[in-house]
């Protein structure tokens, strides 16, 4: 306290309180510049990890473009094998024609055909119709029937169906189809 | 600023002594003799075996004079102020004199401490001792001497003996009083008025005074009361040197604070430019992502739709195991079921459950037996 005071009686309370004050704001000028370096060193960081982290994203662009484009590609033929057609009474129709085109080609007797519509396509890629067929042959008919249905480039979903025994060497098939369209 | 190998002249009034830590010699004087400072230095080192060319030369205080004087705190310029005045308070001619003063700052004015003394003899010694070759680096009160560096914090008194005797009083290395007497006052006396113990004399003798000598050991720190005039003053180099390393080290600090925000800004720039040279291809990437989920959801429901059932191949083994003695009534697929049931009638029922499992997993649901018949209603699990 002694060395303060007699400091204070040299300097006298004036020029050391403005001695203090600018000590005070050099050190403060000081403290900011550091904080605002440190803070641009940061900044800086974080810009280089991005940097880092986009180049590390971009090695990966062949690669995922491949991928899109093979699902891509798969989704085109998907969508290959849909129905397609203005309407869904449209698209029914020609549902119906394939199924008795490939029901006759294979030797079976088509009985009947009964689309059933779902009516609501909002929101989907595609639409769906149910029709029922009722139909009769021998079971290599039936077979042979199946094997054009797989072979063929429609895509028709079989749901369910019953085979029963009918005039001794015939059957009676009852088959459930599920036809996928879209509207053009 | 004195050297180790500075030697000091005390000037008094009567003689003149060349100090040195390896020597001294002392020159009497008779009243109205000139002296030529110069070659007596010149023999005195000679004689010392004494190198170097540097001297301090010391006044005695009896022929010195002192002023305590105390000036408002208003004034803005002491030095000017004090300067204005000298002819005022001293007994000399402003241009007759050589002074040199220390300000203490108190609460209410400005203390002085001014030393003054005639020009002359002591500009012919300074002339003599630069035309002999010698380099003076100051010209101080007597008491100067017995400053020392170590002595700064200590409070202390040097009793100065002659005509008056002539009381100094030390505090934290500084002159903070000087007293005159008639005659030399006592031990005791002293102490009182010093405050301090620790009082110092050339001459202790047996009054109990501590030997002024012993100061003289180190170097003083001559700080005060430098009465060399301005044209003989050497420059401070030392203070020179200071400045300048201030500055030089001011203006690497500097640079290198610009060099370091420099190299900053030129990262910040450069990691700025790639990002933006990046960011299309970014943009690109992040479309072809969200591109890639919807195909991957897209191909989820496709593939949640399921697959037609191998009926060919299941038919034809069927038509293979089943045995001879055994009759289909029905045959089904269920929607959304993989399982296939049939219904009909056979002779020997372990035979086509055997027979069956080939094609997949078969449970029996039910038999009965009827006119020799098993019925059976059966399921088999295609893969």
């Amino acid at each position: 306290m002694n060395r303060l005071s007699d400091i204070k009686s040299r300097i006298g309370t004036k020029p050391l309180l403005i001695g203090i004050v600018v000590l005070l704001m050099v050190l403060n000028l000081f403290r900011f510049a550091v904080g605002s370096y440190e803070n641009k060193k940061e900044t800086i960081q974080a810009r280089q990890e991005l940097l880092a982290r986009y180049e590390a994203s971009l090695r990966q662009l062949p690669s995922l473009r491949s991928r899109v484009s093979a699902l891509d590609r798969q989704k085109k033929m998907f969508q290959s094998y849909l129905f397609s057609g203005g309407s869904e009474e449209e698209i029914a129709s020609s549902m119906q024609i394939m199924i008795q085109k490939q029901l006759v080609e294979a030797g079976l007797n088509p009985e009947s055909l009964r689309p059933l519509r779902s009516g609501d396509t909002k929101g989907k890629e595609y639409g769906e119709i149910s029709i029922k067929v009722r139909s009769a042959g021998t079971l290599n008919e039936f077979i042979s029937f199946l094997s054009n249905l797989y072979r063929s480039r429609q895509l028709l979903r079989i749901e369910s169906f019953t085979l029963k025994p009918y005039n001794q060497s015939e059957l009676k098939i009852f088959i459930d189809f599920k036809g996928y369209y879209k509207l053009a | 600023m004195v050297m180790k190998s500075d030697v000091q002249i005390l000037i008094e009034k009567d003689r003149v002594t060349f100090w040195h830590p390896q020597a001294s010699d002392m020159v009497p004087l008779t009243a109205g003799q000139e002296i030529a400072l110069g070659g007596l230095l010149r023999t005195f080192r000679r004689k010392a075996r004494i190198s170097g060319s540097q001297v301090v030369l010391f006044v005695a205080e009896e022929l010195l004079f002192y002023k305590e004087i105390e000036l408002p705190l208003k004034i803005p310029n002491l030095k000017e102020a004090i300067g204005y005045q000298l002819s005022m308070i001293t007994p000399f001619a402003e241009d007759e004199l050589l002074s040199g003063f220390e300000v203490h700052r108190r609460k209410e004015a400005y203390l002085v401490h001014l030393y003054a003394a005639r020009r002359e003899p002591l500009e012919k010694h300074l002339k003599d001792l630069t035309r002999a070759g010698f380099q003076v680096t100051g010209l101080f009160p007597e008491h100067q001497r017995y400053l020392m560096r170590d002595s700064r914090r200590n409070r202390w008194g040097l009793v100065l003996p002659g005509r008056f005797a002539k009381i100094l009083i030390f505090a934290d290395g500084r002159l903070e009083k000087r007293l005159l007497s008639n005659s030399e006052p006592a031990k005791e006396r002293l102490t009182e008025v010093c405050e301090t113990e620790a009082i110092y004399h050339p001459q202790p003798g047996t009054g109990h005074f501590l030997d002024a000598g012993q100061l003289l050991s180190s170097q003083p720190s001559l700080k005060e009361f430098n009465m060399l005039p301005a044209s003989y003053r050497r420059p401070d180099y030392l203070k020179m040197a200071i400045a300048a390393l201030v500055a030089l080290n001011m203006v690497a600090l500097i640079g290198l604070a610009g060099v370091k925000v420099y190299h900053l800004q030129a990262v910040a720039s450069r990691v700025e430019n790639e990002i933006s040279v990046l960011s299309p291809k970014i943009e690109n990437l992040k479309q072809l992502q969200d591109q890639e989920q919807n195909l991957l959801d897209y191909t989820k429901r496709i593939e949640a739709m399921g697959k037609n059932p191998d009926l060919v191949v299941f038919l034809q083994r069927l038509t293979k195991e089943l045995p001879r003695n055994s009759y289909l009534a029905q045959m089904r697929m269920d929607p959304n079921n993989n399982a296939i049931r049939m219904q009909g009638y056979t002779e020997d029922i372990g035979e086509l459950t055997a027979s069956l499992q080939k094609l997949g997993d078969t449970k029996l649901k039910s038999t009965s037996r009827r006119q020799n018949q098993t019925y059976f209603d059966l399921e088999v699990n295609t893969p």
